[in-house]
């Protein structure tokens, strides 16, 4: 497991720049694939300055990815990038390759809808839509116009997934908005889940919690690691250390190294990684 | 990427600053009574109103029964049909608020969500233009140029197409000059959806980007968004469009008078005409002051009319406000 | 205010008192030796408010007064005949215009005067596509028309009196006006004087037919008139062109005793200046002095509807018949104002406006008929009872 930055580039079943035909969906692969997320030279451009420059990164699957780096460093871009949010943002272009399962997100006829089920993503504040606690759960199923009783199932899993379902089960129709911010956060995973992604990308969820959510969240994560690829953006190092199988370091727009958590953190190759973790910017 | 800390942000500098609070208090000294000026107008006309109009007349059958009788030579004997003017009122307000809505949804939408940049911008300046247009400028095109159109060529069409629906078939001949109800309908939608529009647009602008960036980030599409996400963390912005433009379709009074046909009925089919509240307040103004006992009815509609608009702009008010607070609960983390 | 305006009343009367009482009836034979000391010492602005059929009458003389006294301005405003009658009564212009007349007494109340200062008429339009004549309506049928009790134009009621037009089967759609009017006051009248079975009463503003159309203004009523196919509508006589330009036809009204025969055609009189003449005659012949509030229509008959033609009055003219539907236009001002030495420049416009203003070359501009010489000797005895100061 222990992967070297630049891996051999995985076997790819469809080619998408010979051209994948329209109807292309996002096809499972009959057998788990051990790297689930392969971003190979992801440029991302804004109209004046390169926001993402040529980063080669693999995310495997059923473990912890931890993005860390200064303020502007891309962070954010980066994971944005990997469920085609950052599409959302006007002016940006995106070059390069991010496979998923080996198959291309940015491949022609493929949706971002689609992309954006199989890859969740929970953002730094909580994100409850006004209604009810079990209808923001709901909420991506109902898109799918999935049939009651199994949306019911969904989002009696999803909660208790997401660790809220002893505090939330018997009050499933107050309104989300009147949970706590930690609960809220957890709500807005347990909502990701009910989707069924195999990747759920996470963008500093606990930067606006207190210490007891934000301890609720972390613990989650050991358990969602057991089914779920997660990238976590963060900008404090000890929950990266804390929580992380892998550990990726971004400056300026660039991966400067990417490692397991224990050794970046005790052994930097880069210069510019020592310096960051030992505090001497950021 | 960098959070404000609450515990960072907490404590200004607390020293005193004389020469600012001395200019505060000085604001506030000059300002509180500029507030409450219009209060104080709007006390002013209440107590005009009651002190000129005739409050018991409100509570006789004859303000409220159902024929009207003005007879000059015998006041004692009137009736004012309060309750056909009314309904007049609510019939051609509320047809217009429903299409005005309607419509206004569809252009807010597309103005915020689906219409590139500048052509958003540029239809929304066109909008708001539009609101800026006096109404007896609508009243004018409705009446001069809408209505014999709408008499000698629609009406007849619509008559004998759709005879067999409720209300859209009727004696011809009270339709004849093309003013009525459909005319009215239409010259009070094309006024309100400006309005409507502009405040709709507004409040789906207002929704944050993160909640709909939450709501794509489950796979919404951009539709699925706005109708389920954007349309509903905006519904108290809706909500106050539809009264504040229900508050300015039953207070308009030149452009609707102008169009409506005047007739004091219940209108048998959409094509025959009826009137308002302020039809009867614009038109009567001026016999009101040759006969006492019309100018006491006359102030007593116009008394009912403003608690009727003060209510639903009070309901616009309302539902305005709490869209704001709806705002800062949905965006406790914001 | 009132404490105010009774001290400023109190210092006027003092100063009356002491003047005198100066009497204006001579004012204007006078005015040659009074100018030169009066006009450009102090500049006055007459207000007057009220009948918009009135108002460009007194754009018109209003000048022309200002350019022999250069000191004083009129300003005419053209807002209704009730805020004419009301802002005279409360003292808020000098001038209050009506189509109608105060009643005296209630006048008295006031303080105020009736000053008629011309005649006015008014037509009956129809819109009947193919018929270009002038068909003879009497005050009955118009009254059982906008009654609902005549209700197609191939009527027994109206054919009898139209022998010679062949009149289609057709709805009649009569229009009326939905904004107070004069015009309302002078039609409402003549149904009520002409038919007994007219329950509306008459004034500015009546009860109509649940289903008669409505239209604001007289230019308001020839677009609703010309949009109504079989619509018939009352429209002051200023409006003749507009409504002619729209193709509309007016008709040949009878006369009070076209109400008792109305097969004679010799009964009818189209709205010539001959024929409003011969009934504006008719009316004020019967004008006592001090008694200038009178109505014109039908010849200035009282309600009673079995007057014979011409009782009371004048004959007609030879081969004139009295056209019904004409009014005398009035002035209200105060005969106590507040602002005496202003009141003193009021009554010299309107008796400059009666002496001079009364001519067929001011009038016709307007569509007005000037006042008979009766009037005019009654309105100079009326305003010489104004109190002004010298």
């Amino acid at each position: 497991m222990s992967d070297a930055p630049e891996p051999p580039p995985t076997p790819t079943p469809t080619d998408p720049a010979a051209g994948a035909p329209p109807s292309a969906t996002l096809r499972e692969a009959p057998v788990p694939h051990p790297v689930l997320l392969a971003v190979r030279h992801l440029f991302v451009r804004a109209p004046k300055r390169v926001l993402l420059d040529d980063i080669s990164l693999e995310l495997n699957d059923r473990e912890v990815t931890a993005i860390i780096g200064p303020s502007g460093c891309g962070k954010t871009t980066f994971i944005r990038t990997l469920n085609r949010m950052v599409e959302v943002s006007p002016g940006l272009r995106v070059e390069g390759s991010v496979r998923y399962k080996g198959q291309e997100i940015y491949g022609a006829g493929i949706d971002p809808v689609q992309v954006r089920r199989r890859i969740g993503m929970v953002f730094q504040r909580p994100i409850v839509f006004p209604m009810s606690i079990y209808e923001n759960v709901a909420f991506g199923l109902r898109l799918e116009g999935t049939d009651e009783d199994e949306v019911e199932a969904t989002v009696e899993r999803s909660l208790k997934r997401a660790g809220l379902w002893r505090e939330v089960g018997d009050s499933l129709e107050a309104p989300a908005l009147q949970l706590s911010g930690g609960q809220q956060q957890r709500l807005c995973i347990a909502r990701a889940l009910a989707t069924g992604p195999r990747v759920l990308l996470m963008d500093e969820p606990t930067a606006s919690l207190d210490p007891v959510g934000t301890q609720k969240i972390e613990d989650l994560l050991f358990e969602l690691k057991h089914e779920y690829s997660v990238v976590i953006v963060t900008h404090n190092m000890q929950q990266a250390a804390r929580v992380a199988d892998r550990t990726a370091f971004f400056y300026g727009g660039k991966l400067v190294e990417v490692d397991e958590t224990a050794r970046l953190f005790e052994t930097p190759r880069e210069r510019l990684t020592e310096q960051y973790i030992t505090g001497r910017f950021g | 990427m960098a959070t404000a800390d609450p515990a960072l942000a907490a404590s200004p500098p607390a020293s005193p600053t004389p020469p600012a609070w001395d200019r505060y208090k000085l604001l506030t000294w000059l300002g509180s009574p500029l507030a409450l000026i219009p209060l104080l107008a709007l006390l002013a006309v209440a107590l005009a109103i009651v002190s000129s109009g005739d409050l018991t007349l409100l509570l006789r059958g004859d303000f409220w029964s159902l024929t009207f009788n003005w007879n000059p030579l015998y006041p004692d004997q009137a009736a004012w049909a309060f309750p056909l003017y009314l309904l007049g009122t609510a019939i051609t307000a509320g047809l217009a608020l429903l299409f005005a809505t309607l419509l206004s949804l569809a252009l807010a939408i597309s103005l915020t969500a689906y219409l590139p940049g500048w052509l958003g911008r540029s239809l929304a300046t066109l909008t708001n233009l539009l609101a800026g247009i006096p109404s007896v400028v609508y009243g004018i095109w409705g009446y001069v140029v809408l209505a014999p159109y709408f008499g000698l060529t629609l009406q007849p069409t619509l008559r004998s197409y759709l005879a067999w629906l409720p209300f859209f078939g009727g004696p011809a001949a009270a339709a004849a000059p093309g003013t009525g109800v459909l005319l009215a309908v239409l010259i009070l939608t094309v006024m309100i959806v400006p309005l409507t529009t502009a405040i709709i647009r507004d409040s789906l602008a207002n929704v944050p980007s993160a909640v709909l960036e939450a709501s794509l980030a489950l796979g919404a599409t951009q539709w699925e968004t706005m109708r389920r996400v954007r349309l509903r963390v905006a519904r108290r912005g809706v909500m106050g469009a539809v009264f504040l433009g229900f508050g300015r379709a039953v207070g308009e009074s030149v452009a609707v008078a102008m169009v409506v046909g005047g007739q004091t009925q219940i209108p048998p089919s959409i094509y025959s005409g009826t009137t308002t509240v302020s039809a009867f307040l614009l038109y009567q103004q001026d016999s009101a002051f040759q006969y006492a006992a019309l100018l006491h009815a006359l102030v007593d509609f116009a008394l009912v009319l403003l608690l009727i608009t003060l209510f639903f702009n009070f309901l616009a008010q309302r539902a305005t406000g709490e869209r704001g607070a709806v705002g800062q609960t949905s965006a406790a983390g914001l | 205010m009132g404490l105010v305006a009774a001290i400023a009343i109190a210092v006027v009367l003092l100063l009356v008192g002491l003047g005198g009482g100066y009497a204006l009836g001579n004012y204007l034979g006078s005015r040659s030796s009074n100018s030169s000391s009066t006009s450009g010492s102090t500049s006055y602005t007459i207000s007057e408010t009220g009948s918009s059929l009135i108002y460009p009458l007194m754009q018109l003389w209003g000048p022309n007064f200002t350019k022999l006294y250069p000191n004083v301005q009129v300003s005419p405003q053209s807002t209704g005949s009730g805020t004419g009658i009301s802002s005279a009564e409360s003292g808020t212009v000098d001038i209050g215009g009506t189509d109608a007349y105060l009643l005296p007494s209630t006048a008295a109340n006031y303080s105020l005067i009736n000053v008629p200062v011309a005649i006015s008429s008014q037509l009956v339009y129809y819109n009947l596509p193919g018929i270009s004549a002038h068909i003879n309506l009497n005050g009955t049928v118009l009254a059982m028309i906008y009654s609902g009790k005549i209700t197609n134009w191939n009527d027994p009621m109206i054919q009898a009196a139209n022998p010679s037009v062949s009149l289609p089967n057709l709805a009649i759609v009569p229009i009326h006006r939905q904004d107070g009017s004069g015009d309302t006051f002078m039609f409402t009248s003549m149904c009520y004087m002409s038919w007994s079975g007219w329950t509306y009463g008459y004034g500015t503003s009546v009860t109509w037919l649940s289903s008669s159309p409505s239209a604001s203004g007289n230019a308001g009523m020839v677009t609703t008139l010309s949009h109504t196919t079989g619509g018939i509508a009352y429209i002051g006589i200023s409006y003749e062109s507009e409504a002619a330009s729209s193709g509309l036809t007016y008709a040949a009204l009878g006369t009070q005793a076209a109400n008792l025969n109305g097969t004679n055609p010799a009964n009818y009189a189209l709205p010539t200046t001959a024929n409003i003449s011969a009934d504006a005659s008719l009316g004020l012949a019967n004008l006592a002095p001090g008694s200038v509030a009178v109505s014109l229509i039908l010849g200035g008959v009282p309600g009673a509807t079995n007057l014979q033609l011409g009782k009371g009055g004048t004959m007609p003219a030879a081969g004139t018949t009295p056209y019904p539907d004409t009014n005398l236009e009035y002035t209200l001002i105060k005969t106590n104002p507040s602002d005496a030495s202003k009141q003193k420049w009021v009554v010299a416009f309107l008796e400059w406006a009666l002496a001079y203003g009364n001519s067929a070359t001011y009038m016709n501009q307007v569509h007005f008929l000037p006042l008979t010489p009766a009037v005019v000797g009654y309105d100079m005895q009326a305003l010489q009872a104004v109190t002004v100061s010298a």
